[in-house]
């Protein structure tokens, strides 16, 4: 087979994949197609999603339900405020054993799992959230001494709830960046809600059925690092994101005045292998402008913290990534106006 | 399959990148045009009807290069190109990608065969009219809209010339539409000139002269026209007195001295030092017309000298002149020769008149007699019986062969002598050659011969006489020029408004030459070129402090002018001197200089005193004397 047959292949299997599995999640969650979309950026670009919304919208329920399309160890921890970090990651426990000698053996804790629903993630004291912090990072979680290595692929889905603010934690921005993706899940509509209603007020549903095997996550994790990123798309991401600087001259008038710190590096890494799984999933071997555009929000939106004067005028970052993507030309100017005759 | 692209791209780069550069070309174009245009505009407002096609075709051309470089400059990179593609196509930048993992390159990895394959399908998917970029413009409109303006701009006719501004409140406007006198100095641009300089300068004064002519035609302030007219008085003046100026003064000076050892030609040197070229000449025929020979060979000697001084001291104007002059004398000489040899041939026939002419020719060697004497012979011969002819050819056949008979016993008497004596008696043996000789005789009655600087100086005279007479005509008094104002010298002078001179001549506004000052070398008057008077005026000698005609010891006559509010009464000592001045002139070299009255020796002088008079503020028109006072 020969290399473009080979990769047109890959990108085939991975249109499908994501097509059944928007059709298995579909079965379960009713809308939310954006939301799921999303999600499945996060989950190809091997990356951990924070999704925020109100209680009642199905975030928990979307992950669960993904972790049941999937053939993945899923695991689910409720973030609390006595919540330890040896709750998350594990420890060491004595055992005595049939001939009697005792040992030390670890008793892995939910982070060990390949799915891992991190609910309500502010809840938890900042102590706890930052047991996450390794192993998001890393892939790897050290306890007692002893690195201990996450199966692959290792996918964290955190929530958390925007309202009912007291007695939380919120998250710190080191932990924010680890995070690929922020995706917002919206109220359902009038239509949504009522098929909702009809179909979680009868009797109860089936598990949604396994669509992917860890293989074939895998494989996709692999074929999403394989998409080709043109030099001028890359550089768009590039001046995106040092647009977002409000030091920066670049920078438009609305990030110079309500933002304080803009995106990093990761964010940039963050804009570009979201692209590249926008660009897998709908069968593209290379990443377009508008993949960057298109996934802007979700990854730029928890790296950009406001100012007080942005946060006085209830400026939200979404805004102000409208903002970049608007001031910051894809193309340069000569082909633009080339172009636009 | 990269090939494929390679290939589509390539072509599809080729066209994108050439209609680019022709519609920058085009803008450029347009752009020329409309400022071409613009410039045709200008110059059709200033009126250079020539000039606007060439500014407009200029335009254009500078514009389509600069468009064209423009072009060249913004040329589009292959990255350039694809990006161009991809957006026009909407291809999600699969050429853009594909150009940069095309083979070659290591970047694509797996993909890379598929994005060019994707790149491809894209490319061949899409029609050129969809991608191809326009080439015109919203600036090309000005191309056709520039053309016509360049071309309406270029063939409408120029507008008419705009009023002449109104003169400022107060001005008064001169017009005329003749202005006699002015002729004279336009014909200095005909005048045989000393050089090339020379030439240019008297071009210039004739040019002066026609543009004040059509200035005055049109109408123009009083004031500007006064000054030009003083402008041109100061140039004529100069022009003048350029001889021996400047870097030839030195050799002036020189010849001046050399002149100065010979005390028959201290009227010569005298001229000559007053740059009275004129004057210089008609001494020099005072000189040839005298009986001894030695006098003759004298002065000749003394020119030579002068000239070889004036030449050692780089004065070649000065020198030439003086040889040109040594040539007049040889020529004169011959012919007052031949006419007192055709005198004595004549004997009684010459009248009383006649024979009172060569006797003051003979005693003064006075030019003036000598022309008499050429009328009167001219006469007699007029009046001459084919029998009288005869007779008159016998006895110059005779007289030739006693002076042959004389020259054998002589061997010192010059050969020209003799020849002329041939040439007369054979002319004289023919009626034809009778003819002839009495129209050589009716010619020498009207003008003598004169030297070529003497004749610049001459019309260089006739010019500010006509300057003269264009100011009177104009309204305006002319400035006081040497040979303008009346006073009697000996020998007369030629005056403009002059007095009375020896021989008559009534001036326009001067007083009676007889009383005024008593000039020592006045020069020779003549009527003719006066328009102010009838007869020869001329100045008083050097020493004539009389103004207006009137000596020392009388009073200043009133003056008839209107604005006058005082005039002086004041009664002037004669010969006495003003306060603070000195008289007298004192031996010195160069470089000296009198301040003290009967100094001898004048001590040294700065350098910047020599003819420190030329850089002085004193009028052009006075220089002269000015600087004569104080001459050595």
């Amino acid at each position: 087979m020969s290399e473009a047959s080979d990769f047109e292949a890959r990108l085939d299997t991975a249109r499908r994949a994501s097509a059944r599995l928007r059709e298995a999640i579909g079965e379960v969650l009713v809308g939310q197609d954006e939301v799921v979309s999303q999600v499945l950026w996060g989950l190809i670009a091997g990356g951990h999603v924070l999704l925020e919304g109100a209680p009642g919208l199905g975030k928990t329920l979307l992950v669960r339900t993904l972790a049941s399309c999937l053939e993945l160890r899923f695991s689910r921890i409720q973030f609390t405020p006595d919540l330890m970090p040896s709750d998350v990651t594990g420890t060491n426990v004595l055992v005595t054993a049939a001939d009697g000698t005792r040992h030390f053996s670890l008793h892995k804790g939910p982070i060990f799992g390949q799915i891992v629903l991190a609910d309500e993630i502010n809840r938890a004291t900042p102590k706890t959230q930052s047991a996450l912090l390794e192993a998001m990072q890393e892939h790897a979680c050290t306890i007692g001494g002893v690195r201990h290595a996450m199966e692959a692929p290792f996918f964290v889905l955190a929530t958390e709830n925007p309202i009912e603010m007291e007695g939380t934690y919120p998250l710190p921005e080191a932990q924010l960046d680890r995070f690929l993706l922020k995706v917002l899940v919206p109220s359902p509509t009038e239509d949504e809600m009522t098929r909702i209603l009809a179909r979680t007020t009868g009797r109860g549903m089936g598990d949604p059925p396994r669509v992917l095997a860890r293989d074939e996550v895998l494989a996709l994790q692999q074929a999403c690092r394989d998409v080709s990123v043109a030099e001028p798309v890359m550089r768009y991401a590039a001046r995106l994101v040092g647009a977002s600087d409000p030091e920066a001259k670049s920078a438009p008038p609305l990030v110079r005045s309500a933002v304080r710190y803009g995106a990093g590096v990761r964010g940039a890494q963050s804009l570009v292998l979201a692209a590249k799984s926008v660009a897998l999933l709908e069968g593209r071997a290379n990443v377009a402008f508008a993949d960057i555009q298109r996934v802007a929000k979700p990854v730029l939106r928890h790296r950009l913290i406001r100012s007080f004067e942005g946060e006085a005028d209830g400026t939200t970052t979404d805004r102000v990534v409208d903002a970049l993507v608007e001031a910051v030309p894809s193309r340069p100017e000569d082909v633009e106006r080339a172009a636009t005759r | 399959m990269a090939a494929g692209f390679e290939a589509k791209f390539a072509k599809a780069a080729s066209r994108v990148r050439g209609a680019l550069r022709l519609r920058s070309v085009l803008g450029g174009l347009a752009l020329g045009l409309v400022v071409g245009a613009a410039c045709s505009a200008g110059l059709w407002y200033a009126r250079e009807g020539w000039l606007r096609p060439i500014a407009a075709g200029a335009g254009a051309l500078l514009g389509a290069a600069i468009g064209a470089e423009l072009g060249r400059r913004r040329r589009f990179s292959d990255e350039d190109v694809a990006l161009y593609l991809d957006a026009k196509i909407g291809a999600d930048e699969r050429i853009t990608t594909a150009v940069l993992v095309r083979e070659g390159s290591d970047a694509g990895g797996d993909a890379r065969a598929v994005v060019l394959d994707q790149a491809e399908r894209a490319l061949d998917a899409a029609s050129p009219s969809v991608w191809r970029p326009r080439v015109a413009s919203r600036l090309h409109a000005l191309l056709p809209v520039g053309l016509a303006a360049a071309v309406a701009i270029s063939l409408v006719p120029l507008p008419p010339a705009p009023p002449e501004p109104p003169p400022a409140p107060g001005t008064e406007l001169m017009k005329a539409g003749e202005v006699p006198g002015l002729e004279k100095i336009e014909a200095l641009a005909e005048l045989e000139a000393r050089d090339d300089a020379q030439k240019k300068r008297l071009k210039e004064l004739a040019d002066q002269a026609r543009q004040l002519r059509e200035r005055l035609r049109r109408g123009a302030p009083e004031r500007e026209v006064r000054a030009d007219l003083a402008k041109l008085a100061d140039a004529l003046a100069a022009e003048r007195l350029s001889l021996g100026e400047g870097e030839e003064r030195r050799g002036l000076e020189a010849a001046l001295g050399q002149l100065g050892k010979h005390p028959s030609l201290e009227r010569a040197q005298k001229a000559l030092g007053d740059r009275d070229l004129t004057a210089f000449d008609e001494e020099m025929q005072r000189l040839a017309n005298q009986t001894e020979k030695e006098a003759r060979e004298q002065a000749k000697r003394a020119l030579e000298e002068a000239a070889e001084a004036a030449e050692r001291e780089g004065a070649k104007d000065v020198a030439k002149m003086l040889r040109e002059q040594k040539k007049l004398i040889e020529q004169l000489e011959k012919r007052s020769q031949n006419l007192r040899e055709l005198s004595k041939s004549l004997g009684e026939g010459l009248g009383q008149e006649g024979a009172k002419a060569l006797a003051g020719m003979n005693e003064t060697g006075d030019p003036e007699s000598q022309r008499k004497l050429a009328e009167k012979l001219e006469q007699a011969l007029s009046g001459m019986s084919e029998e009288q002819r005869k007779q008159l050819a016998e006895n110059m056949k005779k007289q030739l062969q006693q002076q042959l008979a004389e020259l054998e016993a002589d061997p010192d008497a010059m050969p020209q002598d003799l020849e002329g004596l041939k040439e007369l008696a054979e002319k004289l043996s023919t009626p034809e050659g009778m003819e002839e000789l009495r129209k050589q005789l009716e010619e020498m009655a009207k003008k003598p011969p004169e030297g070529s600087e003497a004749e610049r100086q001459r019309k260089l005279e006739e010019a500010e006489r006509g300057l003269g007479e264009a100011q009177r005509g104009l309204g305006a008094m002319p400035m006081p020029m040497p040979g303008q104002q009346g006073g009697q010298g000996k020998q007369g002078g030629q005056g403009q408004q002059g007095g009375q001179g020896q021989q008559g001549g009534q001036g326009q506004q001067g007083g009676q030459g007889q009383q005024g000052g008593q000039g020592q070398q006045g020069g020779q008057g003549s009527g003719k070129d006066s328009p102010g008077g009838q007869g020869p005026g001329g100045p008083g000698g050097d020493s004539s402090p009389g103004a207006n005609g009137k000596g020392p010891g009388e009073a200043t006559q009133k003056l008839p002018g209107g604005e006058l509010r005082a005039h002086a009464g004041t009664q002037l000592l004669p010969g006495g001197t003003m306060p603070g001045t000195s008289l007298g002139r004192t031996s010195a070299r160069p470089g000296e200089t009198a301040n003290a009255q009967g100094m001898g020796a004048l001590g040294a002088a700065g350098p910047g005193e020599v003819s420190g008079v030329n850089r002085s503020d004193v009028p052009e028109e006075y220089r002269e004397q000015v600087g004569r006072y104080f001459e050595p």
